[in-house]
């Protein structure tokens, strides 16, 4: 996994976590099964697949919108049992599922508004006013491909970059 | 010494503040506020530079970007900058500065004979002087002409600086701070929007600091401070100065450069030099003012004429009297403040030469209450004086001539906005005839333009076009305010009379002075035939450089276009590309440079490699165990040796996680693999992986990897490491734009999994350690080419595919990436009774060659299934990517270069990749050229080199001897083609 976060998070900066313990599974509706696909969503999660760029919570799990018609389902770890098996077999027939925990480094920037310096790095507009709380953006920074949203409680921000570009990215995010 | 040229009372620099500098060593004192080129007019400094052809002495010309002449070396050592402007380049306190292109010294330089030899250096002298002989070109014409012309010597040494990049959105970009742009930062920021005001100069103000104006009964001075004073207390603005804004890209993005600490010595610890700006605006004001133009008489580089423009800078802007004797020539209103001003500095007006056979009343007036002497209808045609000028040759109506003296020629030939990032996105100027100038044509709709830039010239016009414009702006980025009251200004009109250049001028008139392009050489141009002002520019290198013709290319085609009897509009346009001005390449890396360049990525089993003393190589971004070396092992070779026979005699593991690895899922997945490989893949048994090869639509191979099968609506399939984007980028066209009609979801999993090789004949028993019971491992129920999911290591969910790259009986197996250093670990410890080995990169291509698998090398984007000798695979029994146009004539060529393998009929000679094969007796001449060796390695299996290749009609060459040529290296080896698989050619080993 990548380095520790922690150690770049220097004072008067806003903390950086990396969150390790997560479930993350990739959702994508089969062709033409999305109205299912909603309602089976609906009743196991409590929360309807975000249709825009957002992000929703619920109980237990955060829903990231990745993609027309993809999502990547975020749960606790913990010590329960197989996670994406259970999801597998709930979507069976109506989305592709794959585990994709190993995939992307998560790191979680705690800061109920973002700093300049994070306003300035990043090529979208993370204005407070324009990037609300819920926001879903794929976009790259420093030439890296990252995901990036607003926890929807405005608490922080989350960034998902692939593994393997996780220490440059690390890099940049030390420097915001 | 003391600064002879400063006047007392007038200018804006900070007389407190006293700046040290040298120019070619010689000691001046300046004041902050000051540029580098006011600082050395103020110690009476009037030859700065030579020129790039001729070695003409050159003086200052402008105040502004524009310069032309005024190019210094600034800085020493690793900071040393070429073709810095003094112009803009602001003084500081040490600043060293040097005249370049002059030899021995900038006063007497030997290399302006080349004026004298001016006949050979006219219009395409490249083309026309240097042809003949060819072969003199390399060694002596061209390091000649080196020497002799261009411009500054670049630092050798690495930058150690560094520069930043950021991001920055808006709702209204406002581009220039002159009276129309600080008018239109003030109308949209009141109204409430995000606004940026950008200037490339360090003060805010543009001519308002240069001219001697009043807005609403106050100074244009005192103006601009209390505006920029209100735009900063507002918490929606960015003020930017020192930044120019070099281009506009789509949909209001726009480049720009902040000099962020040009104007010091060296920058404080972690501050940029300077930083590149992406901005991005809803709405864009552009209000780049305009660019005095000069007119084209003879003599007219000489140092000490100077655009009339520039005169009233350097006197009201930075308290510098630029001459003692001035002539005003001109052919517009303009020159009365200009001979205001003049006067005010004490400097002595000896003459007004206007072109205009009748100048207003009130100029006249003006200038006869000054005594000076009025020349209607006239011109200067000449420049007296060498390294400075001395005189004025003045012809005046009915052919008169008068010969003036003074050191100052102030010209004016009229204005041209500044309209160039108006046209980086394809705008066209239109020509306005009243203004004998291009002014913007149409506009992107986020775009609009004030003032100057839009040739609106008297202050009155530019202020309320300016707000006009900035409340537009605002408006159209959703703010709904009222129109900002505009402030009270004279509106004095600017009359001009197009006048281009003096027929009479006895000497050289420039009309590039950067590249020393004469009037003449515009005439030899149409002569030829380069009348089209695209070809003029590059016939003459007009408009070219560091200027990029700001002062020079409206005055080539007014020229062109009196030669060729045409209109303005008629003969062409100007239109510009990014820059505006030149950027530095450091801003454009940023902090992308060194190790930073590209991301590394690492292997799962790295760290445990590192531990382990692995040799790392660079394989794209990846780095990748390369090969092992034991304690004693000091030669690479020996240790690659060993890995190799290891893995032939016993089993090792390699690390590929760094395949491209995808799932493919979906009710049509495997339709949608029949359609983008060449073999069949809808008919792989679940459990079961095949080969496949991808073509590019042009016919030729693209990739290579496996696909696995875990259900009917799940594949797994691999690329090659290189490719590994690349075919996902291609899949997801196919996915999105070609077939959407498919149930196709793709997901890009290669960070997903650690996936190592475990090869050799005891790999099973080494893997049976690994695997959960009750997977079946045995040859009969996990058969060659099988797949299964599976759990390892108690309980880890995981991946086994029997696949092999080596030749021997071989597996991989794949775990989660977080578990994969866990993985390697183990497969080492288990290992230990099977003599394990880890094996690297090398040992992977010295297997691979030997039984002649295809890679990289032979992968090259030129060669075809059939050229890899892969042809057979593909179906005749559907239509895949690339398949019609893989039957082209050319492609399908039986006479092609394919792959097939050779020997050194000497044993013990070493094999070179890149050698080319010749017929045994044959010239080694491109036309007996035959193909060439791609991938060569030293086989311990076979205790000789052995080699892969693309050779002409191969197959029936097998058994013949060639010569195989390195002219690199100068070897020559004599080479036995055969068939390419060295080693197991049955593949007998691999299913045991």
């Amino acid at each position: 996994m990548s380095e520790s976060a922690q150690s770049l998070t220097a004072k008067n900066r806003p903390v950086i976590s990396e969150l390790t313990d997560v479930s993350v599974t990739h959702l994508a509706a089969r062709r033409e099964m999305r109205t299912s696909l909603d309602d089976v969503a609906r009743s196991t999660f409590g929360v309807a697949l975000p249709a825009t760029p957002r992000v929703v919570e619920a109980p237990g799990v955060m829903i990231v919108w990745a993609g027309p018609d993809q999502w990547l389902v975020m749960q606790q770890r913990g010590d329960k049992a197989d996670i994406f098996a259970e999801l597998a077999k709930t979507f069976n027939g109506l989305a592709s599922v794959v585990d994709v925990s190993d995939s992307r480094a998560i790191f979680r920037v705690a800061a109920s508004r973002p700093s300049d310096a994070l306003v300035r790095s990043m090529g979208i507009d993370l204005d407070d006013s324009v990037f609300r709380p819920g926001d879903v953006a794929i976009t790259h920074v420093s030439h890296l491909g990252v995901m990036v949203w607003r926890l929807p409680d405005a608490t922080g921000y989350d960034f998902a970059c692939p593994r393997t570009y996780s220490r440059d990215f690390l890099d940049w995010l030390g420097k915001i | 010494m003391t600064q002879t040229s400063r006047v007392t009372g007038l200018g804006l620099v900070d007389r407190s503040k006293p700046l040290d500098f040298t120019f070619d060593g010689v000691p001046y004192t300046g004041y902050k506020g000051d540029t580098l080129a006011s600082a050395l007019l103020a110690n009476g400094v009037r030859l700065v530079g030579r020129s790039f052809k001729y070695h003409r002495p050159r003086g200052i010309l402008t105040a502004g970007s524009e310069e032309p002449n005024a190019l210094v070396e600034l800085r020493t050592g690793a900071r040393r900058e070429p073709n810095t402007r003094a112009t803009v380049a602001e003084l500081y306190s040490g600043l060293e500065a040097k005249s370049q292109n002059r030899f021995p010294s900038l006063s007497l330089d030997l290399l302006s004979i080349n004026g004298l030899l001016s006949p050979v250096f006219s219009a395409g002298f490249y083309y026309k002087t240097f042809m003949w002989p060819a072969s003199f070109w390399e060694k002596v014409y061209e390091p000649m002409i080196r020497r002799a012309a261009g411009l500054g010597r670049a630092a050798n040494e690495a930058d150690p600086d560094i520069y930043d990049k950021a991001n920055a959105f808006c709702d209204v970009l406002v581009i220039g701070s002159g009276p129309a742009g600080l008018m239109a930062a003030l109308s949209a920021a009141r109204a409430g929007a995000r606004l940026i005001l950008t200037d490339e100069s360090f003060a805010f103000g543009g001519r308002l600091l240069s001219d001697v104006t009043t807005i609403d009964g106050m100074s244009g001075v005192e103006w601009v401070k209390s505006s920029i004073s209100e735009l900063s207390s507002l918490p929606n603005v960015r003020l930017l100065p020192r930044t120019t804004i070099f281009g506009a890209y789509d949909s209001g993005t726009f480049g720009a450069v902040e000099r962020v600490a040009d104007h010091v010595a060296v920058p404080s610890a972690g501050e940029p030099r300077q930083r590149l700006w992406h901005i991005v605006a809803k709405q864009t004001v552009v209000a780049q003012g305009s660019t005095e133009r000069p007119i084209i008489f003879g003599n007219n580089d000489r140092p000490g004429v100077m655009l009339a423009s520039a005169v009233r800078s350097y006197i009201n802007r930075f308290g510098v009297a630029p001459g003692q004797t001035a002539v005003v020539f001109s052919n517009n209103d303009d020159a009365a403040s200009t001979i205001d001003d003049l006067v005010r500095a004490g400097v002595t007006v000896a003459a007004l030469v206007d072109t205009r056979a009748s100048v207003p009343e009130a100029i006249k007036l003006r200038a006869r209450k000054q005594g000076i002497r009025v020349f209607e209808g006239a011109a200067v045609a000449d420049a007296l004086g060498g390294q400075r000028v001395s005189g004025a040759r003045i012809v005046a109506a009915y052919g008169t001539s008068h010969t003036v003296g003074c050191d100052l020629i102030a010209v004016s030939g009229g204005f041209n906005p500044n309209l160039q990032v108006t046209t980086h996105l394809g705008g066209r100027p239109q020509w306005h005839e009243n203004l004998a100038a291009f002014v913007p044509g149409a506009l992107p709709k986020w775009m609009t333009v004030a003032g100057a830039a839009n040739g609106v010239f008297s202050l009155a016009s530019c202020l309320g076009d300016g707000a006009k414009a900035g409340h537009a702006a605002a408006v159209a980025a959703g703010f709904d305010a009222n129109a900002t009251a505009v402030p009270h200004a004279e509106d004095e009109p600017i009359n001009v009379s197009a006048f281009w250049h003096v027929e009479a001028a006895k000497h050289k008139a420039f009309v590039d002075q950067q590249n020393d392009v004469t009037a003449a050489d515009v005439r030899l141009a149409e002569r030829e035939g380069y009348r089209s002002v695209e070809h003029l520019k590059r016939y003459t290198t007009l408009g070219m450089a560091t200027d990029q013709g700001k002062t020079s290319n409206v005055n080539g085609l007014a020229l062109m276009a009196e030669l060729t009897k045409k209109s303005i509009p008629a003969t062409g346009t100007t239109s510009a590309r990014p820059p505006y001005s030149p950027v530095s390449i450091g801003a454009f890396a940023g902090e992308h440079r060194g190790k930073h360049f590209k991301p590394t990525r690492l292997t799962p089993s790295h760290n445990w490699a590192k531990e382990r003393g692995a040799v790392f190589i660079e394989a794209g971004m990846w780095l990748r165990a390369q090969y092992f070396p034991k304690p004693g092992e000091t030669d690479w070779q020996t240790v690659v040796n060993r890995e190799v026979t290891t893995v032939r005699s016993g089993v090792g593991v390699c690390d590929v996680s760094t395949l491209g690895k995808i799932e493919i899922h979906g009710t049509d997945a495997g339709k949608f693999l029949d359609r983008v490989y060449i073999n069949m893949m809808s008919t792989l048994g679940v459990g079961k992986a095949r080969y496949g090869m991808m073509l590019r639509e042009d016919g030729i191979a693209m990739d290579d990897g496996t696909a696995a099968r875990f259900a009917d609506d799940r594949y797994f399939i691999t690329t090659t490491t290189a490719n590994a984007i690349k075919v996902l980028q291609h899949l997801e066209l196919c996915r999105q734009w070609y077939w959407p009609e498919l149930d196709v979801q793709i997901f890009p999993v290669s960070d997903q999994w650690a996936q190592y090789s475990v090869a050799g004949p005891r790999a099973r028993g080494l893997l049976a350690k690994i695997v959960d019971a009750p997977f079946d491992i045995s040859n009969s129920a996990f058969p060659y080419m099988a797949a299964a999911e599976l759990t390892v290591l108690s309980g880890i969910k995981g991946r086994l595919y029997r696949l092999s790259f080596s030749g021997e009986l071989a597996y991989e197996i794949a775990v989660p990436a977080r578990h994969g250093e866990l993985l390697m670990r183990k497969l080492m410890s288990e290992g230990e009774e099977f003599g394990v080995t880890p094996y690297g990169t090398e040992a992977l291509g010295v297997m691979r060659i030997e039984k002649g698998h295809v890679a990289g090398p032979e992968l090259n984007g030129t060669t075809t299934a059939a050229d890899l000798g892969l042809g057979k695979m593909a179906s005749t029994k559907k239509d895949f990517v690339g398949r019609v146009l893989s039957q082209r004539p050319g492609l399908a060529d039986p006479n092609r270069p394919r792959v097939i393998g050779f020997k050194p009929v000497d044993r013990s000679a070493r094999l070179r990749g890149g050698a080319h094969f010749i017929a045994k007796d044959a010239k080694a001449t491109a036309e007996n050229d035959l193909g060439y060796m791609t991938s060569v390695a030293y086989s311990p299996s076979l205790g000789h080199w052995v080699g892969l290749g693309l050779l002409s009609q191969a197959e029936s060459r097998v058994g013949e001897i060639l010569t195989a040529v390195d002219p690199v290296r100068g070897e020559t080896t004599l080479v036995e083609v055969v068939p390419s698989a060295f080693y197991d050619a049955e593949g007998a080993r691999l299913r045991v």
